[in-house]
């Protein structure tokens, strides 16, 4: 799934990659956390996760609490492997000096 | 949205794990209700049975209702044992919560003495509260330093 360059483009595009930063310092998080954190609507975020998801760099869980459904998102081991991997990629493309 | 080139994208994730940071730690009162917890935990045995039992099962159920809460406000789902820089603040505090509740069991139950309980309660209470706090400041630093 990586180009020539190591960037994997399942990851790379810029929704995908907020979304893999926020989960790659938690264990899993709400998507209105996401939401939030990222600005983009529900429809945009959902479509992007869809499409970790289908990578498998994803899994969702949908729980209920209070009467109400939550989301939470979480990387799993092959995405934070590969987000691990792009980010070095990244790091390399750029240069030791960032 | 476009691609971007490696250096803007490198950015916005040191950007985004940033913003993560900058309001991902519990409130003020988290580490101490934690360390309450568990010292209570430890403390216990210095009680009569049942109380003891009683007393452990009440202060676990206040530290899973702490993080319980926490995760719930916050959005974030994050565990002690997660690996990182984060994992040997975790490992030093399960080791003084061991100590310390063996030699309270050991002491109080083989020895006959309370106060042992009750002093290694207030440690593990310390050392759960600085454990706590330092297990934030880790994880927060680790989030901006990639």
């Amino acid at each position: 799934m990586s180009s020539g360059a190591g960037l994997d483009p399942v990851i790379h595009a810029p929704v995908r990659l907020q979304i893999c930063a926020i989960l790659s310092a938690t264990d899993e998080a709400e998507f209105a956390l996401i939401r939030r954190e990222i600005a983009v609507s529900e429809s945009v975020l959902s479509k992007h996760a869809r499409q970790l998801e289908e990578a498998g760099y994803l899994s969702i869980r949908k729980a209920v609490l209070d009467t109400r459904q939550r989301t939470w998102l979480a990387l799993t081991a092959a995405g934070r492997r590969a987000f691990a991997a792009h980010v070095a990629a990244l790091m390399a493309l750029v240069g030791p000096a960032s | 949205m476009t691609a971007l080139d490696p250096q803007d994208a490198l950015a916005l994730v040191r950007r985004t794990r940033a913003g993560l940071a900058s309001h991902a730690a519990p409130p003020r009162w988290y580490a101490p209700v934690y360390g309450l917890g568990c010292g209570a935990m430890v403390a216990a045995h210095a009680l009569p049975r049942p109380w003891t039992w009683v007393a452990v099962v009440a202060a676990f159920a206040l530290v899973l209702a702490i993080y319980g809460w926490w995760r719930r406000s916050s959005g974030i789902g994050v565990q002690g044992f997660r690996r990182g820089r984060t994992l040997p603040v975790t490992l030093a505090f399960g080791a003084v919560f061991v100590a310390g509740d063996v030699a309270a069991i050991i002491l109080r139950y083989d020895h006959g003495l309370r106060w042992p309980a009750v002093l290694a309660g207030v440690v593990v209470a310390l050392a759960g509260t600085w454990a706590s706090r330092a297990w934030d400041r880790v994880w927060i630093a680790e989030m901006r330093r990639l």
